[in-house]
């Protein structure tokens, strides 16, 4: 008995795959499942392929799964079966009258054993005054009743998420409802399409004749957790967001860019709560001098972006070093380089991060690895920033910016540590550990300059060789007490018992992995293998020691990350002079997906 | 205009004094660096503003400089960065009257997207230009503002760009203040500064400051400004509420230069007026102090 399950629902986008994903995939969850909801879509607004493919188990669970028990298959125009990622016995569910299958597709459904249901959701729709995009809802309650949840549930989620289009409330209820009253009480009837003129007819249609309904309703034997009900479905960006709200932030400025713009969006639409200013500027350098400004002037300010914004804020990032003034950018990894791929996934501004700007300056460097550890991060970086005076730029990724997992309320609340002093003499004071003391513009007594120029202890510029050597050295001894204070990296290991186990693995990585490699140590638990992941967040400095002792007493290890040149693993080489044997790496805009990820370390080291 | 003599300033509690700094300037003999300098501090004085209730933005450049020859909250920004860095402290601290310096260089070339982008948000702060009609601290190459006949290094036979007219520029883009000054005229730069430091109650002020540079801009001197340029205000038949007629005066240049006031409308919103869901009179909001830890468990509950 399989014990996680996947649905990917697949159409063109703008024709409203995501609303249907997010309410299947809420209701799932309030069912008392564990979901894990992953989208793929193309840089445009209408038309082109998009999927919302949800994995979903009575466990814990934050990956998902290359390969996919049920399709829902909504794209009329071309149709586009997915067979590559459908197991074997896997299903198909759609709306299509008179569907195209040619030989090729014939022949895989035939060999992976498909079965196939039809809903004809758009004369559904039209019967209860729906249109086109609402036979969406009617296929949406026709799967429902085939997963065996209860109806409440999913009616309360489609009436909070159009809740605000309430002219439309009744006609998608009514819709759904149809949806879920269907019974095609007859056979496919399609069979015939595949021997259309142009069509091959294989002459053998025995796949066809299968009642999808039948099969579905035994296939899912979903028995639920109530613990998952009450936890959240959210993502990385609406934790990040959530997390710098609670950090006390009180201003955003961005520039749009995928996948970092649902950070702009969600703040903007709680800004009537928080108060917060939310302001969308002309270009990524305006939002990170204005980012800059704002905490000059003695608040908490954010500015987030991905690879192609970041590079135009890189000037701000070597200033805010220099003027020793704290700064805090969400880098948004998409692949690269230029445009690359702006709707996919990667892990390949690493070295970007920790390199980006002119001149040499301390800074930090963090990643976040999951929606839990984002929301505790953001307000982790602006302390380490004001603390320490420097920039801080937090990693995420496409994956987890915008997939959503199912997590517990958020709770981590850090208490803020602003590092600031109410008046001071020398703002830039050649301090013993490198932090001189910040007291802000406005506060009575000495006045300073913050020099971009280099300067003395009063901020008045300097050429003199000593004073710039010595301005140079504090700065940098900052860095130093940053990484001596630097907190434990998360290991994460399998149930496993070491002395009975048939191997043992170790693996390292940082980012969006982890909600992948969690997953993949439970695959790996059934045959017997302890794993160890040790889940680096902070990359910037380098927790030089911890990681040295981990790469020292490990056995079987392996870096895994996403870029082609082994970023992380060049990092780990140049500041502890180790070498890891294996690696991992994937650079094609895809995450690593549980089951392929599982057949890689399998594959690696000899597991059976 | 008034005259704001030094006698004037005497007895009152906030010193010129306090605005000085140890440190020497080091522009060249003549530059009308001076002149800026110390119409500022006048200004300053003559507000009565203390210095530990100003932020000075400074851009980089000869106007840059000035960052350490005087007193006050400074801060010393990148090339064209200046006016979102100055903007975005006045947004987090209402109470600061920020002033922001830039350059032609920085202004009209370099950071042009900021200086459009900031008359459109009419953000409410003080922004003077310094305008030399070249990169001094480059050594003289050519700017937006040379003129078309300069050679200058890097463009021996003149510009290859025309010549751009800011306060054109900056009337098509519905200006709250916009005023022209010349760094030989003191007194008037002096009453413009203080007009545009008070317009920051209301928006942006823009002010475009002729500047004499002798070492590299031989065509537009000191002297030759004195010829070319004349008081739109002196008269008292100007209507800086008119836009026909500030568009007008701008139309004279290059061969006539208005300096005083040339427009002021209060019918442009400034940018905090705008954030409708702020509470309270944006005057008096202090975000520093608005950073506190927030329970966030009510904003968490939609994606239960």
């Amino acid at each position: 008995m399989q014990s996680r399950f996947s649905i990917k629902i697949v159409g063109a986008s703008g024709q409203g795959i995501n609303s249907i994903g997010e309410i299947l995939a809420k209701s799932i969850k309030r069912c008392g499942f564990c979901v894990v909801a992953y989208r793929e879509y193309p840089s445009l607004i209408k038309g082109g392929h998009a999927s919302y493919q949800i994995d979903f188990s009575a466990r814990q669970i934050s990956g998902s799964t290359k390969k996919i028990d049920l399709l829902l298959v909504l794209n009329r125009q071309r149709t586009n079966w997915h067979l590559d990622e459908l197991k074997p016995g896997g299903i198909i569910l759609h709306d299509i009258p008179g569907p195209r299958i040619n030989a090729e597709e014939a022949e895989k459904m035939r060999s992976l054993k498909v079965k196939i249901a039809y809903i004809p959701a758009h004369e559904i729709a039209s019967a209860n005054g729906g249109n086109i995009i609402m036979s969406n809802i009617v296929s949406l309650g026709y799967l429902w009743k085939l997963l065996k949840l209860d109806m409440s549930v999913i009616e309360t989620v489609v009436s909070e998420v159009f809740g605000d289009k309430p002219k439309y409330l009744p006609t998608n209820i009514a819709c759904m409802k149809a949806g879920v009253a269907y019974q095609s009480g007859r056979k496919p009837t399609w069979e015939s399409r595949l021997s259309q003129p142009g069509e091959i007819d294989t002459g053998e249609n025995d796949l066809l004749h299968l009642n999808g309904e039948e099969m579905l309703l035994k296939y899912f034997k979903l028995a639920p957790n109530a613990e998952h009900r009450d936890k959240l479905l959210i993502n990385g960006n609406e934790a990040i967001s959530l997390g710098a709200i609670s950090a006390g932030v009180r201003i955003h400025f961005a520039y749009p860019m995928t996948p970092s713009s649902s950070i702009l969006t969600f703040l903007a639409n709680a800004a009537e709560q928080t108060g917060m200013i939310v302001k969308q500027v002309e270009d990524e350098i305006t939002a990170s001098a204005m980012a800059l400004g704002a905490m000059h002037a003695g608040t908490r300010a954010l500015t987030a972006t991905s690879g192609g914004g970041f590079d135009l804020m890189s000037e701000h990032i070597s200033l805010s070093g220099i003027l020793e003034t704290p700064m805090v950018v969400v880098l948004a990894q998409r692949p690269g380089p230029a445009t690359g791929l702006p709707t996919w996934t990667a892990q390949g501004d690493l070295q970007l991060a920790i390199s980006a700007a002119h001149g040499e300056f301390p800074r930090c460097v963090i990643s976040c690895s999951d929606a839990t550890n984002a929301y505790s991060l953001i307000q982790e970086s602006f302390n380490i920033a004001e603390t320490y005076q420097i920039p801080v730029i937090l990693l995420t990724d496409k994956l987890l910016a915008e997939s959503a997992f199912t997590v517990s309320p958020l709770t981590q609340n850090l208490p803020i540590d602003r590092g600031l002093v109410p008046s001071g003499e020398k703002r830039f004071l050649l301090s013993e550990d490198g932090v001189s003391p910040r007291w802000l513009p406005g506060s009575p007594g000495k006045t300073y300059n913050a020099n971009s120029d280099e300067h003395d202890e009063v901020g008045n510029v300097t050429e003199a060789a000593g004073m710039s050597a010595a301005m140079m050295e504090k700065r940098m001894r900052k860095l130093t007490k940053l990484q001596d204070s630097l907190p434990e990296q998360k290991l994460y290991f399998n149930d496993v018992d070491l002395s009975s186990a048939s191997k043992k693995i170790s693996l390292i990585g940082w980012g969006s992995t982890l909600t992948t490699v969690l997953d993949v140590m439970e695959e790996l638990a059934r045959k017997n293998v302890k794993v160890d992941y040790l889940d680096v967040t902070h990359l910037w400095p380098l927790p030089v020691k911890q990681i040295r002792e981990y790469i020292d007493s490990a056995s079987n290890l392996c870096i895994i990350e996403g870029n082609f040149t082994g970023q992380f693993e060049q990092i780990i080489r140049m500041e502890t002079g180790l070498s890891i044997p294996h690696h991992i790496r994937r650079y094609d805009g895809r995450p690593f997906f549980v089951d392929e990820l599982a057949a890689q370390i399998s594959s690696i080291f000899d597991i059976k | 205009m008034n005259c704001h003599s030094s006698k004037e300033f005497e007895g009152l509690p906030v010193k010129i004094s306090d605005y000085t700094s140890s440190v020497q300037p080091t522009w060249c003999g003549g530059c009308g660096n001076y002149g800026i300098w110390s119409a500022l501090k006048r200004a300053l004085i003559a507000l009565q503003i203390p210095p530990q209730d100003v932020l000075l933005c400074f851009d980089i450049g000869c106007n840059g400089n000035m960052s350490d020859k005087i007193e006050g909250y400074r801060i010393h920004t990148l090339h064209g960065r200046v006016l979102p860095v100055a903007s975005a402290a006045k947004i987090a601290n209402p109470k600061l009257k920020v002033l922001a310096f830039a350059g032609d260089g920085a202004t009209y070339s370099e950071g042009i997207g900021h200086f459009v982008n900031t008359l459109r948000n009419n953000y409410p702060i003080s922004f003077f230009i310094h305008d030399n009609g070249n990169y001094g601290l480059t050594t003289g190459q050519a700017s937006a503002t040379s003129p078309q006949c300069a050679p200058r290094t890097a463009n021996p036979e003149g510009p290859t760009a025309s010549t751009l007219n800011p306060l054109q520029l900056s009337l098509s883009l519905q200006p709250a203040f916009l005023a022209q000054g010349f760094s030989g005229d003191i007194e008037q730069l002096t009453e413009i500064m203080i007009a545009a430091i008070k317009q920051q109650e209301h928006g942006l002020a823009v002010t475009n400051i002729l500047q004499a540079c002798p070492t590299y801009n031989k065509e537009t001197s000191h002297e030759w400004y004195q010829q070319h340029i004349f008081d739109i205000n002196y008269k008292g038949d100007h209507d800086v509420q008119d836009l026909k007629s500030a568009q007008a005066a701008a139309a004279k240049q290059p061969d006539k230069y208005p300096t005083g006031i040339i427009y002021k409308t209060s019918e442009v919103v400034n940018y905090m007026d705008r954030l409708v869901h702020r509470q309270g009179d944006w005057r008096e909001w202090d975000l520093a102090k608005e950073v506190r830890s927030v329970d966030t468990s009510m904003l968490q509950k939609q994606f239960q």
